[in-house]
């Protein structure tokens, strides 16, 4: 769980997974929405997960943080075990940060106290600190001249970027990101992934859900592909997406590509 | 005003008449016009013919009528007699109407906010009773709930001379067992503050088990001496029942090896209580008698009112407050400068605590400091002509001084005077009415059934995704209600809070019902024994209007401070 920090971005996968799932199950109510997972992502790897909708995709990343609870399997976060103990839930959050779909900035705050609030309540920094971080991080997302304004008044694509720099300042070791561009105008797309791209390149573990085709095959290292709550296929996005396997596979491809 | 039509052709003044009537801002105008003209026309015959008709019975509107002898009685009113004019009629309502409106909101709004946070609460039973509550409350008259609270809840306490006392009147026998028994509880906390999970639940089932077991002895002894009686203190080790006793529990200790280990705690806990309680009542190590106290009441409860000591500020208070005021200066710099250095290095100092801390060593040594000074002397008075000192008490039980005079004599900063029963009333001590107590109760209660389900909104009005993303930063739950939800929950929660507020402000005329002496009682007294009706509901009015004016402006400006900026 340390060796990473000795590696340089982006040279090699080490072998110690940081997030592993072994046949996690989880239902609502009757349904059965995810069955029998078991994925392993090593450290400074970029796994882009894909199906149609009502898959469970969104759900499966949802329970690496917890925000939903699975009810049967193990999942395993950089060495902490997710159970009910919420001194466990809460170091797993503070190792991982989330991007939604719909960006969830809090309104009431300017952009900078969005960035600020975590790493001043939860890690405890100071507000020199933070502010530095936030600075900086606003600066790396490419917004540092909207950092007074509120969320409000900024484009969905400024805010998602904001989003991701929120993300950041828990300097977080993995990110997971839902649906990331799915809420914005077409244009606005392309300035997150950039950042995101960006992100990847500087060695971030990242899980992304996405129906961005052409970010997958350029920047995922492994592509998942879920249907009906099972984990279909997977592979590199060369092989997956030019020479699918599993029929269901090849079906979605064709509809979406 | 120019026409809608070009001047090019020169069109008649006709055709420019009908272009400026149809035009819509010429409409807007005169219509405004109109309607004014109409309203002041109505006002004016209205206010005319009932000027004439007041006239005609010599009654003109006016106030120097307020100033006359008022000549009624107001039920619980300091300082007020028959003898006072109406102006003071009218404060002492003004100041009962703002005590209930004061106390009223702020009631409200702790319990209203209590049980909307209730209504969402993940507990099954909570939430169930709190809405069971909260929908009888909705759907009832206000003015039924006002009788309900006054003739069943309130005028059901004892007469004056059962009253009830806390702590209670005469010797208060406190057991020993129930003193060990705290004190064993406040031991039991201290050693287990830091001890594991399994060490607690081992720790405190032990105690509640031994209490149980104790209790239970004792109560089988009463209640059936031939068989238990003589088993307290018997202590032999020949009785076969001792044995017995002895089996069972080392069996149940023995079990606890076979069961999960998730509940081996608890057993092993409860089998060692029931020994140690078993043995100390079998052994006669408890002892029976209590601690004798006699201490005077402080609070009476009875069908007139609740009374409770009078608090005084003596001639000793400013120094002692100089103190105070110095102390919380002094906590408030130390909170701000910790604030800061907490802020530059990220280093957390308690700084709550540390401020309190300085507040209360100030308060206390300003109190010892104030209270050391030298003793003023006796008061003089009169005794067969001649000037002699007399003990404070004593002149006081003679009432040769006042209790204000003999304020100046006492040493202490604030002098506390417990109610005393004299036969049949309360020699001291205020008193706090059933009709305050009945209307404050259903006015409260009334108005956060309404408030509970506007913070229920409130908090429901937030998107599910705030919730999320503030999970996933790994803001704790208390962050995440103080610092995301709540402060946008308030800004969907003000306007019909106020609302609400406004309700209870003019609800509390429902006083008259219960003979409440409120704004609206007296002055309604006062319109009828003077005939000045008009003029005495007018001042009803514009109490009430200036009342909840306050309210609104309060209210808007705290609700401008909570609006979201957007473009």
């Amino acid at each position: 769980m340390t060796e990473e920090k000795n590696n340089p971005a982006g040279v090699e996968i080490s072998a110690e997974p940081i997030i592993i799932c072994d046949r996690v199950n989880k239902w609502f109510g009757e349904y059965h929405v995810l069955r029998d997972i078991s994925i392993t992502v090593a450290p400074q790897e970029v796994v882009v997960v894909i199906g149609p909708s009502g898959s469970g995709k969104s759900t499966f990343i949802r329970c690496i943080n917890r925000l939903e609870e699975h009810q049967e399997g193990e999942i395993i976060v950089d060495g902490i075990a997710m159970g009910h103990d919420i001194r466990n839930i809460a170091a797993i959050r503070r190792e991982i940060g989330m991007v939604f779909q719909q960006f969830n900035l809090f309104p009431h705050l300017t952009v900078l106290q969005n960035v600020m609030l975590a790493p001043t309540n939860v890690r405890r920094w100071s507000k020199e600190k933070a502010e530095a971080k936030a600075r900086e991080l606003l600066e790396r997302v490419g917004i540092p001249e909207q950092a007074e304004k509120y969320p409000g008044q900024l484009s969905g694509g400024q805010q998602q970027r904001v989003a991701i720099a929120r993300a950041l300042a828990m300097e977080p070791k993995i990110m997971l990101f839902d649906e990331p561009t799915s809420a914005l105008d077409p244009e606005m797309i392309k300035e997150v992934l950039d950042v995101m791209q960006e992100l990847a390149k500087s060695g971030m573990t990242m899980v992304v859900v996405t129906h961005e085709m052409g970010f997958a095959r350029e920047v995922a290292d492994r592509v998942l592909f879920f249907d009906q709550g099972r984990l279909v296929e997977s592979g590199t996005p060369d092989s997956l997406f030019d020479n699918p396997q599993h029929p269901r596979t090849k079906m979605f491809l064709s509809q979406i590509l | 005003m120019n026409s809608a039509t070009t001047a090019q052709t020169s069109p008649s003044f006709f055709k420019r008449a009908r272009a400026v009537i149809t035009d819509l801002r010429f409409i807007r105008i005169v219509g405004q016009l109109v309607f004014f003209a109409l309203i002041i026309f109505a006002l004016t015959q209205l206010w005319n013919s009932m000027v004439t008709a007041l006239t005609a019975n010599n009654l003109t509107p006016n106030l120097t009528f307020m100033q006359n002898r008022a000549g009624f009685e107001i039920g619980g009113a300091q300082g007020y007699t028959p003898d006072n004019t109406y102006w003071d009629a009218f404060v002492v309502g003004l100041k009962n109407t703002l005590s209930i409106i004061v106390f009223g909101l702020l009631g409200t709004t702790i319990l209203g906010i209590l049980a909307g946070v209730f209504l969402l609460s993940g507990n099954w039973l909570l939430r169930n009773i709190t809405r069971f509550f909260v929908e009888i409350l909705r759907n009832t008259p206000l003015l039924v709930q006002i009788f309900i609270m006054f003739f069943v809840v309130v005028l059901s306490l004892p007469p004056l001379r059962d009253s009830f006392a806390v702590p209670r009147d005469g010797i208060t026998i406190i057991s020993y067992t129930v003193i060990a028994y705290v004190i064993t509880a406040v031991v039991l906390w201290f050693v287990l503050r830091k001890a594991s999970p399994a060490r607690k639940t081992f720790g405190w089932t032990a105690l509640a088990a031994a209490i149980i077991v104790i209790t239970l002895a004792f109560w089988m002894a009463s209640a059936q001496p031939a068989a238990w009686g003589n088993l307290y203190g018997a202590g032999s080790l020949g009785d076969i029942r001792f044995w017995i006793f002895i089996g069972l529990c080392a069996g149940a200790a023995v079990l606890g090896l076979f069961i999960p280990a998730k509940f081996r705690p608890s057993l092993w806990g409860a089998v060692t209580g029931v020994l140690i309680g078993g043995l100390l009542f079998y052994f006669g190590a408890i002892p029976a008698s209590g601690l004798r106290l006699e201490l005077s009441p402080v609070i009476y409860l009875n069908n007139r009112g609740l009374v409770y000591p009078e608090v005084y500020a003596t001639s000793r208070f400013a120094e002692w407050f100089a103190f105070v005021a110095l102390g919380f200066g002094f906590g408030i710099a130390l909170f701000y400068y910790l604030r800061r250095l907490t802020e530059t290095t990220g280093k957390p100092y308690p700084r709550l605590r540390y401020a309190v801390l300085v507040f209360l060593a100030f308060t206390i040594v300003g109190w010892l400091v104030v209270s050391g000074e030298p003793a003023p002397r006796n008061p003089l008075v009169e005794q067969d002509g001649a000037l002699v000192g007399m003990p404070v008490q004593q002149a006081l039980d003679e009432q040769l001084i006042t209790r204000e005079e003999s304020l100046q004599y006492s040493t202490t900063p604030i002098e506390v005077v417990l109610p005393e029963r004299r036969g049949l009333r309360f020699g001291s001590g205020q008193t706090i009415s059933p009709e305050y107590s009945a209307l404050l109760l259903a006015l409260v209660v009334y108005t956060a059934a309404f408030i509970a389900e506007i913070v229920r909104a409130g908090i429901l009005a937030v998107p599910r995704g705030q919730l999320e993303a503030a999970r996933a930063l790994g803001l704790s739950y208390s962050q995440l209600l103080r610092m995301v939800i709540l402060p946008q929950a308030l800004r969907v929660i003000i306007p019909p809070l106020t609302n609400q507020y406004l309700n209870l402000a003019k609800n509390s005329s429902l006083a008259i019902a219960i003979s409440f002496a409120d704004v609206y009682q007296v002055m309604n007294t006062v319109g009828n024994q003077s005939g000045q009706s008009v003029t005495a509901i007018t001042i009803v009015m514009v109490t009430y209007l200036i009342i909840s004016l306050i309210i609104s402006f309060g209210m808007n400006w705290v609700n401008s401070r909570f609006q979201l900026v957007t473009r």
